[in-house]
């Protein structure tokens, strides 16, 4: 290379990275700046539905894996498993990925029914990279199915998250095991209330207003709403309480929450288009035996 | 300095090194959205755990190997625009644009060295893995991001590398071979071949 070239190829480098630096720096002043909102849903509508192609071409073989325990030769352990283990046999009775589908609706439906929320349902069509250090996802409803920002997701085990921003056909949501989160809760029963964040990992921590509160594990939390329901709606379980630890330094205690959604196998999720009327306090939460009252 | 000239090899024009026609623009282009999307559809829904292979860095990897650091960093710069603006992303945009913007130019830096060897592809693979990852989370850090936890770092780090040079082959080595200039009959064949023989001596006849 001549050195002219060097100190042109100098010169490029110099000026990309200055550009970057400029957007990190705009992007840490003013988050998601008029310009920079453009840009994303402008991203938004090209990549959309590119997600949506990939996830539709791969989904079939997410299916196959479920549709192997129907055939002929697995019956009859089946069979016998069935008859060993009740447990099982209920994951058992979802052998087709159609039937597992019009269950996970049902079963988002019947959350939404006993909550009196009007859903969009919706299917996640991407995953951010768990080294990008942020909990989202991408879903394949977007302004055009009436989402709009701070809208409340849920899925048939309760709380997902919340809409971060809507592009026409997509949209990404922010996942409640996001470390940047932290929403309002009600422990059930108790009506204790307190403040539930994210750490990136698993489990989320809990810390409640009234620090002589009794807590166990096995403790359920329900969302406490917002203002409007929005970002979050009133009701919507979130987990329950797995850890009581005694802090070492001063009164706090440190409490870990399972969620009740797996975040790793997110699929279909429904949007909280309307809220109900009412708070309807813990009344969501399934009874102890598994259903929903 | 330039290495070049120190050596006494013929000049090599950036301009032939880095440029490139319309087509394999597009075809760069299409190959970083390409990997950017199953990335994010594809590579995450597969069971396993911890992070998820860096296929759009492989992608970078194999053309700024072949096309000098001028092209790999205006790559690494597009490239990092896509993962900063893709959905789900909600990281301060500009950061992955910074990071890949870098690599590009450094990978561009080594380049036809290691045409050779799988083995020395899966390393440097890897070195950029952990070097990206880590500039992403520093940037983070030094810009505040509340997200930045050392121990999830810590956790995600040798998954991150383990999956992303396990894929190296596969990806970087039909990328190498596409964009390499030589292989596609410009004029850059003989002063490439000559300039790789004597950075390497150790390159095979075969690979140039």
């Amino acid at each position: 290379m001549q050195p002219s070239d060097d100190r042109r190829t100098l010169r490029t480098l110099a000026l990309l990275l200055g550009v970057s630096f400029a957007l990190i720096t705009l992007e840490a002043r003013v988050p998601n700046s008029p310009p920079i909102a453009m840009l994303k849903a402008g991203a938004a509508s090209v990549f959309g539905p590119l997600q949506q192609g990939a996830t539709a071409l791969v989904r079939p073989i997410d299916g196959l894996r479920t549709r192997v325990g129907n055939s002929e030769q697995l019956a009859a352990e089946v069979d016998r498993l069935r008859t060993e283990n009740s447990a099982l046999r209920q994951q058992l009775s979802a052998t087709s990925v159609n039937t597992a589908e019009v269950a996970e609706l049902n079963e988002l439906l019947g959350v939404a029914g006993a909550g009196q929320y009007r859903v969009v349902p919706a299917r996640v069509i991407g995953m951010g990279p768990a080294q990008g250090l942020t909990q989202t996802v991408t879903v394949d409803a977007g302004r055009n199915d009436g989402l709009k920002p701070d809208l409340t997701v849920i899925n048939g085990d309760g709380l997902v998250g919340r809409v971060l921003t809507a592009g026409l056909h997509s949209s990404t949501v922010l996942l409640t095991v996001d470390p940047s989160v932290s929403i309002g809760i009600r422990m059930e029963g108790s009506q204790e209330i307190g403040v539930l964040s994210g750490t990136g990992g698993a489990a989320l921590t809990l810390q409640l207003l009234n620090p002589q509160a009794r807590l166990r594990p096995g403790d359920r939390l329900v969302t406490f709403g917002s203002r409007a329901g929005r970002p979050y709606v009133p009701g919507v379980p979130i987990g329950e309480v797995i850890a009581v630890n005694r802090a070492t330094d001063g009164p706090s205690r440190r409490v870990q929450v399972q969620p009740y959604v797996h975040f790793t196998r997110l699929d279909l999720v429904g949007i909280v288009v309307e809220q109900p009327r009412q708070n309807p306090r813990d009344a969501v939460l399934p009874n102890r035996s598994g259903e929903i009252r | 300095m330039s290495r070049n000239s120190m050596l006494g090899t013929p000049t090599l024009s950036a301009e032939r090194l880095g440029r490139m026609g319309i087509t394999a623009i597009l075809v760069a282009a299409g190959l970083v959205v390409a990997a950017a999307v199953i990335q994010v559809s594809v590579l995450t829904r597969l069971p396993l755990p911890g992070a998820t292979a860096d296929l759009v860095l492989l992608v970078l990897i194999g053309i700024a190997l072949a096309r000098g650091p001028l092209t790999g960093a205006l790559a690494g710069f597009g490239a990092g625009l896509v993962l900063d603006l893709m959905p789900p992303a909600d990281h301060a945009v500009g950061r992955y644009a910074f990071v890949l913007c870098l690599a590009g130019y450094l990978l561009g830096q080594l380049g036809p060295r290691i045409f050779g060897s799988t083995f020395g592809l899966m390393v440097l693979s890897a070195l950029t893995a952990t070097g990206t990852f880590l500039a992403f989370v520093v940037i983070g850090a030094l810009t505040g991001d509340p997200r930045t936890q050392w121990s999830t770092v810590a956790d995600l780090l040798p998954s991150a590398v383990l999956y992303t040079t396990v894929l190296a082959p596969l990806v970087v080595r039909p990328v190498l071979t596409y964009f390499r200039p030589a292989a596609r009959g410009e004029l850059g064949l003989v002063i490439r071949a000559r300039k790789a023989r004597q950075l390497n001596p150790l390159a095979r006849r075969q690979e140039l």
